[in-house]
């Protein structure tokens, strides 16, 4: 983690010391040292290292940087380090550069360019996109001892040895057994006496969130991944997943927002795609926030004879769009945990009902308090009013909304906060002149 | 036999019927099945089962239940299962019993017990609290046949054998072998010949945070943890990181709504957790929102001559705040996973801003459009004027507001939608005013 000399030395363009330098480091390290440096230098000190070095390196970097240094390397040297990678990096890498550059290198990567070619068939976001295709198959009719020595022959990385698939003729899964397994059973033990039978496996459309679960709900570090036929084709490990469930969190936060997801980091991302993902949900609420206008100018006549209660309307529906915000928030996100299940929604209509009464009986009080000292006794019990109602309205309609969607098979985070707040705006300012026009008796 | 009929089986707590049912089922597909059974049925089925398949199926039973069910059941039975667990997960559920009882259990586990004591120790989100003590360890003086040896010995208790753990006699850790590397090695070979020395260790203290960051960075499934003397105490493997992170996502997601961190899921806070954890929040954003009254109040005249201004209030204020929530989400997303860093601050300001631009003008557009069909041209001109400016000012309160409190050293997930909102709502009203005054010239 020392990472201030390689730094020093790349700045001062000392290449050889600075891959002397790097070579105890972790990859992940020097990766990440290597963000702060010019393209050039690190296109230099790629170049200089020896392919698998690079590859390692190279793995642990940003796609898109990655991608970045490929192109620019000479071809030769670019397959070189391409088929020290993981498959799967490899494909996900070459996916990212244009169509000729990735043929060029795939047709230089010889064997190995084939397995690529068919792993790029797979969409980038299913079980297909994520596996990679090196793991250990053995024969049920095996014994322990050939088993190990098959192991000492092909010598897989340390990665890809945990779990060993045993396989029949033609090529589909009838079992697992882990490397520690094998390790101590009597080396004469035959395979099939030993192996686990019933495996569980992915198919290689299955979407990348639902892999993210399967490996969340039995703890797995690998699965494998069979096409149609039941034929084993990968396996994916859980240290993919990990970025998964980074991108997938990232994609419901942004929901949350009413931004469509964003492919690439924010970083990496232009201002004309930040503008494309953010302008349809803005321009679309301004037409719901009509509601609201139209709401407002139906009441043009209490409003001109009291003008002091349009102060209160931020207030009002300001609250009302956080407090249905909150609830929509919770509601959604327990929703796509699994915390809480379509079926659940009586008892969480019940709960959110009793949490908005205690909600917006404490708001309630605190802005008639506000109200009064503004307005007189009248103002404010209107506006005390107004809030008790708007706050638990405003929290159902957060609640509800979510589920609604759930049950049409929509995505409930479009139930977004921007979205609710526009909608509890306008049924808040129905509530708030409805109550005023009585009380005030306008 | 399909969830329901087995659900079926449960309700009439025919328990026999149901034991060779559940042998077959992985025991996370178990403890799924046992979500809606009410709690007496599953003590039932506990008591039933050898303390190891318990022990299986209660590790994948959220904790908040787990803990329940050894709650009810016989103590001789619940520490016998406790027994069967990896270290980690019994931590876990003792923490959540009441004192005395677990005191009474950890007694009846026997020594087992003494290492649980010395792990409740450890605060629950550190790394002390998220490893189990069981890993397998060796002397770098030993040769491999006899290191397989050992490991044919611990390797049934150990949670994860694939990586084993090099330690001096005094327990500071030197280097660490993987599993593969026993494997395809000769058997004479000495330990220190291959092992890895430059261990990658996190210190027991370290927040479950930045252990999850760690994993996420290196790809590792297994990390070892430390005491201040570098004497290893324990692993944490990688399945419990996945649960850190959804943990962690859900906390985010959580404040992005002004929701304080609820501890445990939806499905288990009460009314009064709910209202809590919500409460502080909506009740200060009233007092913010107080400044968005004074403002109204301040141009009370204009309004009540220009009774029309009052319906483009939500409308404008709305569209504000909505921008403002994309870009505060978009930047403290950005910063919390690493893929924004502080120094970059020149650089999204920048891209905000035009962004801002892009978004104002279409908005504007819109806005302007709309005042003139509901009111006349020179209402339009206000509206669309104001929607440009509100729109630019907005989105870069949104993005500036998180990255001022990273720099303050506080947590930039305080700038949440409602508080954006809330703080847009008043600076808008301002915007809004000020220009209908001056193109009114009221």
């Amino acid at each position: 983690m020392v990472q201030v000399p390689l730094k020093q030395f790349l700045l001062n363009g000392q290449i050889t010391e600075a891959i002397e330098n790097a070579a105890t480091m972790h990859p992940a390290d020097v990766a990440e040292t290597l963000r702060e440096i010019p393209f050039e230098i690190q296109m230099e000190f790629i170049a200089k290292l020896l392919p698998e070095r690079a590859a390692d390196i190279l793995q642990e970097m940003k796609l898109d940087s990655e991608a970045d240094i490929l192109s620019e390397l000479e071809p030769t040297k670019a397959a070189e380090i391409l088929r020290q990678m993981y498959t799967d990096e490899a494909a996900d890498l070459l996916a990212e550069l244009p169509e000729e550059d990735s043929e060029e290198l795939i047709a230089l990567m010889k064997d190995d360019g084939e397995e690529i070619k068919e792993l790029l068939e797979y969409e980038e976001d299913t079980s297909g996109g994520l596996m990679a295709t090196e793991f250990v198959a053995i024969r049920e009719e095996q014994t322990v001892e050939e088993v190990l020595a098959q192991l000492r022959q092909q010598a897989p990385s340390a990665e890809n040895a945990y779990y060993i698939y045993v396989l029949k003729k033609d090529q589909t899964l009838a079992g697992v057994i882990s490397l520690r397994e094998l390790v101590v059973s009597p080396l004469d033990t035959k395979i099939e006496a030993i192996m686990k039978r019933d495996v569980i496996s992915v198919p290689e459309d299955m979407d990348q969130e639902e892999v993210a679960h399967i490996f969340e709900k039995y703890g797995f570090l690998i699965l494998p991944v069979v096409d149609e036929e039941h034929k084993l084709i990968g396996i994916i490990t859980v240290d993919d997943v990990l970025v998964v469930a980074e991108e997938e969190a990232t994609e419901d936060i942004h929901k949350g927002a009413s931004i469509t997801p964003l492919e690439t980091g924010y970083d990496g991302t232009g201002i004309l795609t930040l503008f494309n993902k953010r302008i349809f949900w803005l321009v679309g609420l301004v037409f719901v926030n009509l509601i609201s206008s139209g709401v407002i100018a139906s009441f043009e006549k209490v409003l001109s004879s009291a003008i002091s209660l349009v102060s209160f309307i931020p207030l009002l529906i300001g609250t009302g769009g956080n407090t249905g915000s909150q609830s929509a928030t919770l509601i959604i996100r327990a929703l796509v945990t699994g915390d809480v299940k379509v079926s659940d929604w009586g008892k969480v209509f019940l709960k959110e009902l009793l949490v908005g009464i205690c909600l917006g009986l404490v708001l309630g009080l605190t802005s008639s308090v506000l109200g009064i000292f503004r307005g007189g006794v009248e103002v404010g019990l209107v506006i005390g009013l107004t809030m008790v109602s708007i706050v638990i309205v405003a929290n159902l309609i957060g609640m509800l909304l979510p589920f609604g969607l759930t049950l049409l098979k929509l995505d409930p985070a479009v139930a977004s906060s921007p979205l609710i707040t526009t909608i509890s705006d306008a049924t808040g300012l129905l509530i708030y002149f409805s109550i005023a026009a009585i009380v005030l008796k306008l | 036999m399909d969830q329901l009929s087995l659900k079926k089986l449960f309700l009439k707590e025919r328990i026999l019927e149901v034991i060779p049912v559940i042998a077959d089922m992985h025991p996370a597909d178990v403890a799924e099945s046992l979500r809606d059974i009410p709690l007496e049925i599953q003590v039932k089925l506990f008591a039933e089962l050898s303390p190891e398949w318990a022990a299986e199926i209660i590790q994948e039973v959220p904790s908040e239940f787990g803990a329940e069910i050894l709650n009810d059941l016989a103590p001789n039975k619940a520490a016998e299962i406790l027994q069967q667990m990896y270290t980690d997960d019994a931590v876990d559920l003792l923490s959540r019993l009441p004192k005395e009882d677990a005191e009474e259990l950890i007694a009846l586990m026997k020594e087992d017990g003494q290492e649980i004591k010395e792990l409740l120790k450890y605060e629950d989100d550190t790394s002390g609290g998220l490893m189990a003590t069981e890993f397998v360890a060796i002397c770098e003086e030993q040769t491999i046949g006899e290191a397989l040896a050992l490991l044919r010995q611990q390797a049934p208790s150990a949670e994860t054998a694939y990586y084993i753990y090099v330690l001096k006699n005094d327990r500071t850790l030197v280097g660490v072998v993987s599993l593969r590397d026993l494997v395809v090695n000769p058997l004479d070979t000495r330990v220190e010949a291959i092992m890895k020395r430059d261990v990658i260790a996190v210190p027991e203290d370290m927040d479950q945070e930045e252990v999850a960051r760690i994993f996420e960075k290196y790809g590792f499934l297994v990390l070892p943890v430390i005491d201040k003397e570098q004497k290893m105490v324990g692993i944490i493997t990688v399945d419990d990181i996945l649960v850190v992170n959804e943990e962690e996502a859900t906390e985010d997601i959580h404040k992005g709504a002004s929701i304080a961190p609820l501890e445990t899921g939806y499905n288990y806070a009460g009314v009064w957790t709910l209202f809590s954890k919500r409460i502080f929040w909506l009740v200060a954003l009233i007092f913010v929102n107080l400044i968005s009254s004074s403002v109204i109040a301040a141009y009370e005249g204009i309004l009540a001559s220009v009774i029309a201004l009052t319906f483009f209030i939500p409308l404008l204020i709305d569209t504000g705040g909505n921008t403002g929530a994309q870009s505060a989400t978009l930047i403290i997303r950005a910063l919390v996973t690493g893929d924004v860093k502080l120094f970059d601050w020149g650089k999204v300001l920048l891209k905000e801003l035009l962004v801002g631009v892009c978004l104002g003008l279409v908005l504007g557009l819109a806005g302007a459009a709309l005042g003139v069909f509901y009111s006349s041209p020179m209402i339009g001109v206000v509206i669309g004027l104001t929607m440009i400016l509100i729109v630019i000012v907005s989105n870069l309160i949104g993005m500036i507001l998180p990255f001022g409190l990273t720099i303050l050293k506080l947590d930039p997930a305080v700038a949440s939608g409602p508080l954006i909102t809330t703080i847009v709502d008043a600076t808008g009203l301002l915007i809004y005013f000020s220009i209908a005054s001056w193109i009114l010239k009221l």
